[in-house]
C-alpha cells in the first residue's frame, strides 16, 4: 500500500515531467483509439458486407487455354481450323448446369437459354444485334459462348427462363410489365413477353401471335403468343442505345428447349442455343472447392469459373486502404510514442538514481522499487489512456468517414482516368449498394458500389485494446528502469553520488 | 555476548591490487558504543559498508548474532537488523522528516499500529518537534537532518546502529547532542552503536575505540 502512496507522491512532486509524459500518452492513446476504431469498423463492415454479399459464379470459356492448346496441337504442315477445333470443345448444356447446380456449395442457380431467330412478319426495332446476357445479378454470364457450331445470326433474341428468379431485370424493376401479364414459368405453349417498342413497331398487343424462323432454315418456324408487354426503364442512355432489349422475346425455358429439341433433329441447320447460368454460392470461401467439384463433374478444361468477387474487392478497396492506413499509422504512433516514453523514462531514472540508491540502501527490495516506478507510470498512463479514449471516441467517427470519403474520391479519380484512357473501366457512381446495372452486358465493368460509411465507434473491445497498449507502453518504457535497478547496487549509486 | 563479530575479514579494490582490510577480527556487544578511527583511506567507510551488507568481503565473515550476514537476505538485514546512518545522510529530500521515518518503517517488517505516532515519538526523542517533523528535510539544518537520519534508523528498532562520520558537518553543540543520543541509545535501549569517525570528542566519549592502522583493527 505504501508503494502506491509513494508513487502518488512522486507523481505530484514531478508535475511537469508527468504532465509531459501524460500529454504524449494522450496523443498516442487518441491516435491509437482512432486507428483501432477505424480498423475495427472497417473489418466489421468488410465482414458483414462479405456475409451479405451474394457471391455468384459463372462459367467462362478460357480463350487463352484454347489458343495455346490449338497452337500446340497443330503441326507446322497442318492448317489450323478454328471451327473444327472449337467443335471438339465439349459444350455446357442446360442439363450440365442443372447437374452442377446440385451442390453443397450452391444456394441456388439461375438458368436461361437463348438463341437468335429471324422473322418474315416482324420488323426489328433497330439494327442492334442483341447480345445481352440477362441471367443472374447482371454479371457476365457464360462470357465464352457455349455453342460454336452453326453460328447463325438473327434479328430477334429469344430467351427462355428456367425460373422467375432468373428474370432479374423484372425483379430489380429495370423492366416493367405495362400491359398484360408475365407468362407462367411452367408454360409450354410458347407464351412470351415483348418490349413496348417491338409491340408498337409491329402493332402487337396482348394476345397477338408472332412467328419466328430458324435463321439457318427459313422453313422452320415457331409461333409465339404475347401474354405481356414490358418497358425498359433503364435511364442509362448508353445502355438503352445498345442493349437490344427492344428486340428480345422472353419466354419459358421449357418452350425454348422444346423448340431447340425440334431444331436439333437436323444437325446442319439446328438453332444455336446458348446457355446462361449463374450459381449463387454459399460463401466466398467455397469458390475453389466449387471449381474443383465442377471439374470432377466433367466440366471441360477450357472453362473457368469466374466470380463477382472482383466487384466485391473494388467495393471494399477504400475500406481496405483505410484499414491498412490505420494499421500503419497505429504502428508508427506506437513506435514513436514508445520511443519518446523510453527516453523520458531514461531521463527520469537518471534524475532519480539517488532516490533508488537510498531506497535500496535502507532495505527496499529491488522488485518493490521497480513496482513503485511501474505504478507511477501506470497511474499516469491510465489517466492519459482514459483521456485519449474519450477524445478518440469523439473524433473517430467523423475522422474515419472523412478519410473514407477521401479514399473513395481517390479511387473514383483513378477509375475515371482508367475509363477515360482505356474505356470500359468501371464507372464510378454513388449508387446504393446492390444496385444492378446492365453495363456488364456490353463487356463493361459494373458500377462500383463503394462502401461509403463506417461506424467507427469506440466499443469495449477497443477500450480493452487501448488498455493493452497502455500496459505494453508502460512495460516497455519501464524496461529501462528494470535494467537499471537490477544492474546497479545501492553502494555503487550512492558512492557515485558522493 | 557479542551481537556482531568480524572474523578474518579481507577486502581489496581493483581486483586485489589495493588491499584495504586484511585479516580483521573483532567483536561488538550490545549496550556499548564503539568508535572506529583511522586516517583517510584506511578503510573505515569500507568496513562500515561491509558490516551493513552493502558490500561483500573478499574473504572472511561478518556474523550477526552468530549468523553469517551473507546468509541473511540483504534487504531484510538492512531494513530490520542494522540501522545505517550514512555520512551523506541519504535522506529523501522530497519527503518530510516524518515521511522519511515512516518510509523506513514501511520498508521494514516492524508491526506498529500507528506509524505516524511512533515516528513522531522517535523524532521527538532525537529532539525534533512536530513542526520540524513535518518540514521537508532540505528545510532543516544539518544537525536536524542528522537527527532525522538517526530517527530513521531507530524507527524499526535495530540491534546495531552503524554511523559514518555522524558529526562531521556539525558544530560542537550539535556534535555533543548527537553523541548524547548515541550514548543514550546504548545505555538505555541496549543498542550496539558503532561510529566511524575522525572526531577526538567522540573517541573520548565512547566505550571502546578501534584504530584502523596498518589494516588491522586494534582494541584501544
Amino acid at each position: 500500500m505504501y508503494i502506491i502512496k509513494n508513487a502518488f507522491k512522486s507523481i505530484t512532486r514531478s508535475k511537469i515531467r508527468n504532465v509531459l509524459i501524460g500529454i504524449i500518452i494522450v496523443v498516442v492513446a487518441t491516435a491509437s483509439c482512432i486507428a483501432l476504431s477505424i480498423k475495427n469498423a472497417a473489418n466489421e463492415v468488410e465482414q458483414s458486407y462479405l456475409d451479405s454479399y451474394n457471391v455468384t459464379a459463372q462459367l467462362s470459356l478460357d480463350r487463352g487455354a484454347l489458343r495455346n492448346n490449338a497452337k500446340s496441337s497443330t503441326t507446322t504442315t497442318e492448317t489450323f481450323d478454328p471451327k473444327a477445333f472449337m467443335s471438339n470443345v465439349k459444350n455446357v448444356s442446360a442439363e450440365n448446369i442443372m447437374i452442377y447446380g446440385v451442390s453443397d456449395y450452391v444456394k441456388s442457380y439461375l438458368l436461361s437459354i437463348q438463341t437468335n431467330m429471324d422473322s418474315t412478319t416482324l420488323t426489328k426495332v433497330s439494327d442492334t444485334v442483341a447480345t445481352t446476357n440477362t441471367t443472374g445479378n447482371g454479371g457476365p454470364q457464360m462470357q465464352g459462348r457455349v455453342e460454336f457450331t452453326n453460328a447463325s445470326s438473327g434479328d430477334f433474341k429469344v430467351i427462355g427462363y428456367k425460373t422467375l428468379d432468373s428474370m432479374t431485370q423484372f425483379i430489380n424493376s429495370t423492366y416493367k410489365i405495362t400491359s398484360g401479364s408475365m407468362f407462367s414459368i411452367d408454360s409450354t405453349n410458347n407464351s412470351c413477353v415483348i418490349s413496348v417498342e417491338l409491340a408498337e413497331k409491329n402493332n402487337l398487343a396482348v394476345g397477338s401471335t408472332l412467328v419466328l424462323n430458324n435463321p439457318n432454315s427459313a422453313a422452320e418456324s415457331y409461333t409465339f403468343t404475347v401474354t405481356g408487354i414490358y418497358e425498359d426503364t433503364s435511364t442509362d442512355s448508353e445502355f438503352s442505345m445498345f442493349s437490344g432489349s427492344s428486340n428480345q422475346i422472353l419466354t419459358t425455358y421449357t418452350s425454348l428447349n422444346s423448340i431447340a429439341t425440334t431444331s436439333n433433329l437436323v444437325e446442319s441447320t439446328k438453332l444455336n442455343i446458348q446457355t446462361n447460368a449463374t450459381f449463387n454460392l454459399v460463401s466466398a470461401d467455397v469458390v475453389d472447392a466449387f471449381t474443383a467439384q465442377l471439374k470432377t463433374k466433367g466440366l471441360s478444361e477450357y472453362y473457368t469459373v469466374t466470380t463477382n468477387l472482383e466487384s466485391f474487392n473494388q467495393s471494399i478497396a477504400p475500406l481496405e486502404n483505410l484499414s491498412s492506413f490505420a494499421t500503419t499509422f497505429l504502428i508508427i504512433v506506437l513506435l514513436i510514442g514508445g520511443s519518446i516514453l523510453v527516453i523520458l523514462n531514461m531521463l527520469n531514472i537518471r534524475e532519480r538514481k539517488y532516490e533508488i540508491g537510498v531506497l535500496r540502501a535502507i532495505g527496499m527490495k529491488k522488485h518493490i522499487v521497480l513496482s513503485q516506478f511501474v505504478i507511477e507510470l501506470l497511474m499516469v498512463t491510465s489517466i492519459s489512456i482514459i483521456l485519449g479514449g474519450v477524445i478518440g471516441s469523439v473524433a473517430s467517427v467523423p475522422i474515419a468517414n472523412n478519410m473514407l470519403q477521401s479514399e473513395i474520391s481517390s479511387q473514383e479519380t483513378t477509375q475515371t482516368e482508367v475509363s477515360n484512357n482505356f474505356g470500359g473501366g468501371p464507372s464510378p457512381t454513388n449508387a446504393t449498394q446492390g444496385k444492378n446495372t446492365m453495363m456488364r452486358a456490353f463487356g463493361k465493368s459494373a458500377n462500383v458500389d463503394y462502401v461509403d460509411k463506417i461506424n467507427a465507434v469506440v466499443d469495449v473491445k477497443i477500450l480493452l485494446q487501448l488498455g493493452l497498449i497502455g500496459l505494453v507502453l508502460t512495460i516497455v518504457s519501464s524496461s529501462i528502469s528494470m535494467i537499471f535497478i537490477s544492474r546497479y547496487t545501492p553502494l555503487k549509486i550512492l558512492s557515485n553520488r558522493t | 555476548m557479542s551481537v556482531f563479530k568480524i572474523e578474518k575479514l579481507c577486502y581489496s579494490y581493483d581486483n586485489g591490487k589495493k588491499l584495504v582490510l586484511d585479516n580483521i577480527n573483532y567483536e561488538f556487544e550490545k549496550g556499548k558504543t564503539y568508535a572506529i578511527m583511522g586516517k583517510s583511506g584506511t578503510g573505515k567507510t569500507t568496513l562500515l559498508s561491509l558490516m551493513s551488507g552493502l558490500d561483500v568481503p573478499m574473504s572472511g565473515k561478518i556474523l550477526y548474532n552468530d549468523i553469517d550476514i551473507s546468509k541473511i537476505n540483504e534487504n531484510k538485514y538492512r531494513s530490520n537488523h542494522v540501522g545505517v546512518i550514512f555520512q551523506s545522510l541519504n535522506l529523501l529530500p522530497h519527503l518530510t522528516a516524518l515521511e522519511n521515518v515512516e518510509l523506513s518503517m514501511d520498508i521494514s517488517d516492524i508491526k506498529i499500529k500507528n506509524k505516524k505516532e511512533h515516528a513522531l515519538k522517535i523524532l521527538a526523542k532525537v529532539g525534533l518537534d512536530e513542526e520540524k517533523a513535518n518540514r521537508r528535510v532540505l528545510r532543516l539544518s544539518g544537525g536536524e537532518q542528522q537527527r532525522v537520519a538517526i530517527a530513521r534508523t531507530l524507527s524499526y528498532n535495530p540491534d546495531v546502529i552503524l554511523a559514518d562520520e555522524p558529526t562531521g558537518n556539525l558544530d560542537a553543540v550539535n556534535e555533543k547532542q548527537v553523541l548524547d543520543i548515541f550514548k543514550d541509545l546504548a545505555k538505555n535501549d541496549n543498542k550496539c552503536v558503532i561510529i566511524v569517525t575522525h572526531s577526538e570528542n567522540i573517541s573520548n566519549e565512547v566505550d571502546t575505540v578501534y584504530n584502523l592502522e596498518k589494516q588491522i583493527l586494534n582494541n584501544n
